[in-house]
């Protein structure tokens, strides 16, 4: 266990920046999400910090030594990869103490810490068996087992449930976690599934193209997303945006037609923020329909409700705004005949639409 | 009755009796036969004919150069005679040595090789197909290259020994060089051959399973011992077959090198076959031996086949 300093890091593949000047620090028995789309420079991240990846330029350490230029084998990192990579000629027991075997570690030490690894992923009745028969969940525990049996000084996992079945994800992400807080490894996990970072992370790091969109804890990354990307990839559904125009009122949004009511010190808050383009980002969770409001009730407005539906116990609704149509969420009880679509300003982002940054403006007003 | 005429065409519309099945002259199965025929007369005369006729023939007091002398069913005789020979015993003994020897080299050397070659060097794509020329040549040009580059007096290997202040060896003149001679020859063709495979098997292994065993912190040896060279066992292992069997029917080095001299000292099994059938023309015994060396190899090769199938199995 250690903590984790990663150093202005670039990596190159000829012309193609993977990672571009990335720094981060990662905490002692902390579980660090590198979330991403495919082709951000995430698994190369990880690679590096095996070793099994060169790096173009920067450092790593781990607590105060500099690993930079260290082999693998002599970090005594763990990994556990995309693609089930067990040793298909050796038996499940042998399997797991490989990486003790491979140290000269003596017998007695090897059969204790195999007995508790095992006992930990449940596989002893799986222990003679060859991996070959076994069910992709299975095999990723041995693969997990195999990590933790050697105590290792960070615990690196590449997408390791990506092959295992969407029903018995849920559990193993859920294991996972909770055996990450007991055991107290310091934790890399890869992903492209934000759903699995939001469940498991301590602190997500959002990348793209090589570089750091955001880094926080997952409810920070859901309440404050740095620009449009991070609101974009976190949460699902997938949050709305809609372009806006400012209007002594409030905003003007679809095309000028509709005017969504600001309280008076979001108004004033928006006259400081200067001649920028705007657009105006909600989740379908903060979009309700609610059934004759006052007059002048903000973040209420008129829009044509195109259609309702359920999935699963969650009810949502399509709405049209001038070309685009927009989703809500009803999480309330139904809304009545001829409803009005409401915002929950607190939820509610604004981003500059040539940077993409969310703009710190405060749209429910009273700060 | 409401269908009257033909009984089967009046129910079918116009596309089941377009995909009806058609009674031509020449029926599936018999164009089949036909096709397959040429082939199977060739097998048949050239493989099947041949080994029923040995079979045969090991059972008769016979040889062909005196065919109206008339066969004699003789039942085991000729079996009897063979397995009672100390000579025979001598020959196997011989050609174990051979095999254990020449086999072994191979694979030291061809292990070794492949493993060296796994590493990427400038000119290794050169080296590895220089490395494979000998396997390309005729058996017995082989052997008398080495016969001359071996000769006592004024061969290359005696002149290169005296260069480096060694005396001059007689290679073929006496027994155990001239076992060792025919070892160095057999292995200098084949050990091309096991590069070849052992190349091929170690590409074989998956390159995330190479990652994990330095992940796991082993030492290329460690690595080569438990990884590479297990998870390259099956094909390892056909060609230590397939040596095994090329090895022990080796002629052509032994009749280019040795004559099987001195005296009948590196006679092969194969060797004393090759005389016992074309030198004295017994025509009887010899096809008693070539079936027992028949089954030797095919004993050798259920070992192997049961042993892949085994692995096989495992590995899923």
């Amino acid at each position: 266990m250690a903590r984790v300093q990663i150093d202005q890091l670039t990596v190159r593949f000829g012309d193609f920046t993977a990672v571009d000047d990335l720094s981060l620090e990662i905490e002692d028995s902390e579980l660090v999400v590198f979330l991403g789309p495919s082709g951000c420079g995430k698994t190369t991240m990880l690679r590096c910090i095996a070793g099994l990846q060169a790096c173009t330029a920067g450092r790593i350490w781990f607590d105060h030594e500099d690993v930079t230029e260290r082999t693998s084998a002599r970090r005594n990192v763990a990994m556990v990869f995309q693609f089930v990579s067990l040793y298909p000629h050796l038996r499940v027991a042998a399997n797991i103490s490989f990486p003790l075997q491979a140290r000269g570690a003596p017998r007695a030490e090897i059969e204790e810490r195999l007995d508790w690894a095992a006992r930990i992923f449940g596989l002893q009745p799986v222990l003679r068996r060859f991996p070959a028969g076994l069910p992709p969940g299975v095999k990723q525990k041995v693969a997990l087992a195999r990590a933790v049996v050697r105590r290792p000084t960070v615990l690196l996992l590449d997408e390791p449930l990506s092959a295992i079945d969407e029903s018995f994800r849920e559990e193993m992400r859920w294991e996972l976690g909770h055996l990450q807080r007991e055991l107290g490894f310091t934790t890399v996990y890869v992903t492209h599934d934000q759903r699995e970072a939001m469940s498991l992370a301590d602190r997500v790091v959002l990348m793209r193209d090589g570089r750091i969109v955001q880094v926080g804890t997952p409810s920070e990354m859901f309440e404050q997303p740095a620009d449009e990307f991070a609101a974009f990839f976190i949460g699902s559904p997938s949050m709305n945006f809609i372009e806006v125009k400012r209007d002594p009122a409030g905003l003007r949004l679809g095309g000028n037609d509709v005017l969504l009511k600001l309280p008076a010190g979001a108004r004033a808050a928006l006259g400081e923020v200067g001649p920028r383009n705007l657009r105006l980002g909600i989740r379908p969770q903060h979009v309700a329909l609610i059934s004759d409001p006052a007059d002048d009730a903000v973040g209420t407005f008129d829009a044509p409700i195109l259609d309702r539906y359920a999935i699963g116990r969650e009810r949502y609704f399509d709405f049209a705004l001038g070309n685009d149509t927009l989703l809500g969420m009803q999480v309330g009880p139904e809304a009545g005949e001829r409803p009005k679509v409401a915002f929950d300003l607190a939820h509610a982002h604004l981003f500059d639409c040539e940077t993409g940054r969310r703009l710190p403006v405060r749209l429910a007003g009273a700060s | 009755m409401a269908v009257e005429g033909k009984a089967d065409l009046p129910a079918m519309t116009a596309t089941e009796r377009a995909i009806r099945p058609r009674r031509d002259p020449l029926s599936d199965r018999l164009i089949l036969g036909l096709f397959l025929a040429p082939s199977l007369v060739v097998l048949l005369s050239m493989v099947a004919y041949p080994f029923v006729s040995l079979i045969y023939y090991s059972f008769l007091r016979f040889s062909i150069l005196r065919p109206q002398v008339p066969a004699e069913a003789v039942g085991f005789e000729n079996y009897a005679f063979l397995l009672s020979d100390p000579d025979l015993w001598s020959r196997f003994v011989f050609t174990g040595q051979f095999v254990f020897l020449s086999v072994g080299l191979q694979f030291l050397l061809g292990i070794t090789i492949a493993y060296i070659l796994q590493r990427d060097f400038r000119g290794r794509d050169v080296i590895f197909t220089a490395l494979m020329l000998p396997m390309m040549l005729c058996p017995i040009v082989v052997g008398f290259l080495w016969r001359y580059m071996l000769n006592s007096e004024w061969g290359v290997v005696n002149y290169l020994l005296t260069l480096v202040g060694f005396a001059k060896l007689d290679w073929l003149g006496v027994t155990q060089n001239a076992l060792w001679a025919v070892v160095i020859a057999d292995s200098w063709m084949w050990t091309p051959f096991v590069i070849l495979l052992a190349t091929a098997a170690f590409r074989g292994v998956p390159k995330t399973i190479y990652e994990a065993a330095d992940i796991d912190g082993a030492s290329a040896a460690f690595r080569f011992f438990m990884v590479t060279l297990p998870l390259s066992a099956p094909i390892l292992f056909i060609a230590l077959l397939l040596r095994l069997i090329d090895t022990f029917k080796q002629y052509d080095l032994f009749f280019a090198l040795t004559g099987g001299g001195p005296g009948s000292s590196t006679e092969t099994v194969s060797f004393a076959l090759g005389k016992l059938a074309f030198s004295y023309f017994y025509t009887g015994e010899a096809s008693a031996l070539a079936v027992i060396l028949l089954l030797i190899i095919i004993g050798l090769s259920l070992i192997f086949v049961r042993y892949l199938t085994k692995l096989g199995r495992q590995r899923g």
